[in-house]
């Protein structure tokens, strides 16, 4: 392996950043009266997080608005100040924002597009070509390629207005690909896009992090993004880390539980099933063959053999608990350290 | 030398987009023609009943309508889009991937936009130049051409500073636009000769707000009337502004927010 001058491409330590802002009372008066007195206030944005990602690694940062998720990114990325702490990617201080450095990294944020409406998405790139100085045929290559694995080859000549939303996100990912990042931030990339398109934005970073070892570090609101890319996640509430290991590991430590929903050929006697559950809780369903269980793990499988002993099951599936409902109880639970 | 190819390629985009929108690139030219044209009644009028205003004929007040006029059409053609724009990108966030490009920041909010129908102007312009300098009995030779030039571009160096200047402030200000109307205010007074104006004024639109260099001076190379230690203090005082507003830009940048997506 060869040797770097960083251990890992990205090492954060008490990490925060402080917004300054105005406080301004309702209505003319109070217009008057911050005009000449003002009240600044401060806002922790992000509150002390250190956390440290190894090169290759594909992290994703799970929380709500205004968690600090994407203050994080921004000054990683180098665009903000930090207030206080130490922030270190690819052996380098962000917010000098060196050239050297920029040249290595990637913001792409699903709300602000870098492409020119009016024109086709090439013209960007050409552009970025003569920005971060890119040889002829090695341009030429990356352009193929990248257009290729996203499918949007075909559309470099086309006015960037006239693409639909899934082709321009698309189109945005190749053009802040074309320099062949080796850290890429990415701020809810997905976000509006239709199924099929997230599906295969997904698709395109996994491959990409395959391929080229890209170092990601990805904010979503959908669940999904991070469950078919992310290995390892930060849950992010407040400017804090609650959470910072595998996936799988948060679920499990968060979620004790497994669901079990049945369905039955044919009403099952109140008395019987109970006496199989063992006191294990039901969750009502409308359809009275249809039943669904709330099941401790240790129990899942005495649980259900017990449910097949009944007889005349038609269907039985053993699944996790939604992600989604397991960031809402780490969030629910806010303050207390969850786990890691 | 990168620097020139960005900007090459910034040119281009510009292009196509003049391409994409054809009538209104002719509209544009149209509008200019017209300006250029009452510009000029303007001084016509101005000198049907005397000869001389402030010791200058009225070929030469026409020649320095002239002149004025290729200043406004740089400054239309490569500064005010861009001036106009960085509040813009301050409020709406675009900024942030202006200051990723490993390219100068202060660069490319400066060049980023060309306003290509000026190029009519700038056409328009030096052909009122040539007539009105014609009429005057200019003796035209390249060092004067050359020392005009010279003159003209630190006037546009240093009314871009100045802009700049101002416009910089927008990362701690909501709204500059009123701003940017006072400086059309302050620049249009550089239709007239600065002798027009007396006492300070005369001392503010030549120092402070650099009208004189941008036409006065210029006008005068042309007429072989010029003071040349003038340009020295002219290329000092556009490279010190360079300096300082580079100073501050770096300074402001600090205080970027980041619009939140």
């Amino acid at each position: 392996m060869l040797t770097t001058r960083y251990e890992y491409a990205i090492e954060v330590e008490g990490l925060s950043k402080t917004y300054a802002y105005h406080h301004k009372e309702p209505g003319l008066r109070g217009s008057l009266r911050s005009l000449f007195r003002r009240r600044i206030l401060e806002r922790r944005a992000v509150d002390g997080i250190s956390f440290r990602i190894e090169t290759g690694e594909v992290v994703g940062f799970l929380g709500p608005n205004g968690a600090g998720k994407t203050t994080t990114l921004k000054m990683l990325s180098g665009l903000l100040y930090l207030t206080s702490g130490h922030a270190e990617v690819l052996g380098h201080t962000p917010s000098r924002r060196e050239p050297e450095y920029l040249r290595q990294i990637a913001l792409v944020m699903g709300q602000k597009s870098m492409l020119w409406w009016d024109i086709p998405a090439m013209e960007t790139l050409l552009l970025h070509k003569e920005m971060y100085d890119l040889p002829d045929k090695e341009f030429r290559a990356t352009v193929r390629e990248l257009g290729e694995m996203l499918d949007v080859g075909h559309l470099l000549g086309v006015q960037v207005r006239k693409l639909s939303l899934g082709e321009r996100m698309k189109m945005e990912l190749l053009v802040a690909l074309v320099h062949r990042p080796k850290v890429l931030f990415l701020d809810e990339p997905t976000i509006g896009l239709d199924v099929v398109s997230q599906q295969r934005v997904r698709e395109f970073l996994s491959e990409l992090n395959r391929r080229e070892g890209t170092t990601v570090l990805l904010t979503s609101h959908y669940m999904d993004d991070v469950e078919a890319l992310c290995p390892r996640v930060l849950v992010i509430d407040q400017g804090r880390i609650h959470f910072d290991g595998a996936l799988t590991e948060l679920v499990e430590s968060t979620a004790p539980e497994k669901l079990v929903t049945v369905v039955f050929a044919q009403p099952v006697p109140g008395d019987e099933l109970a006496a199989a559950l063992g006191g294990v809780e039901l969750i009502p369903t409308e359809d009275p063959l249809r039943v669904r269980l709330s099941v401790p793990r240790e129990r899942v499988a005495g649980v259900t053999a017990g449910i097949v002993r009944l007889g005349g099951v038609a269907d039985l599936t053993i699944q996790d608990v939604p992600v989604e409902e397991i960031v809402r109880r780490v969030f629910t639970a806010s303050g207390r350290e969850v786990a890691g | 030398m990168r620097y020139l190819r960005v900007w090459r390629r910034y040119l281009l985009i510009s292009l196509a987009l003049v391409m994409e929108y054809r009538v209104n690139f002719l509209v544009s030219v149209l509008t200019g023609l017209v300006e250029l044209g009452l510009a000029v009644l303007t001084f016509v009028l101005m000198f049907r009943f005397t000869n001389d205003v402030a010791g200058w004929s009225r070929a030469e007040v026409l020649m320095l309508a002239g002149v004025y006029r290729v200043v406004d059409a740089l400054i239309t053609l490569q500064v005010s889009p861009n001036m106009h724009a960085i509040p813009e990108y301050v409020q709406e966030g675009q900024m942030d991937f202006v200051l990723l490009w490993p390219v100068s920041s202060r660069f490319t909010v400066s060049v980023r936009l060309m306003n290509l129908p000026a190029l009519g102007n700038l056409v328009s312009a030096v052909a009122l130049i040539v007539y009105a300098g014609n009429q005057a009995g200019v003796r035209w030779s390249p060092g004067g051409v050359a020392e005009a030039a010279a003159f003209m571009l630190c006037g546009v160096v240093l009314l871009y500073c100045l802009w700049f200047l101002i416009v910089t402030c927008s990362f701690w200000l909501v709204t500059l636009d009123t701003i940017s109307d006072l400086f059309y205010g302050v620049f249009e007074a550089a239709r007239y000769p600065v002798s027009f104006f007396r006492g300070v004024l005369r001392v503010v639109l030549t120092f402070a707000v650099p009208v004189a260099f941008a036409t006065t001076f210029p006008t005068q190379s042309l007429l072989g009337a010029a003071d040349t230690r003038l340009l020295a203090v002219g290329v000092v005082l556009a490279a010190a502004g360079l300096v300082l507003t580079q100073l501050f830009w770096s300074y402001a940048v600090r205080h970027y927010s980041s619009a939140s997506s």
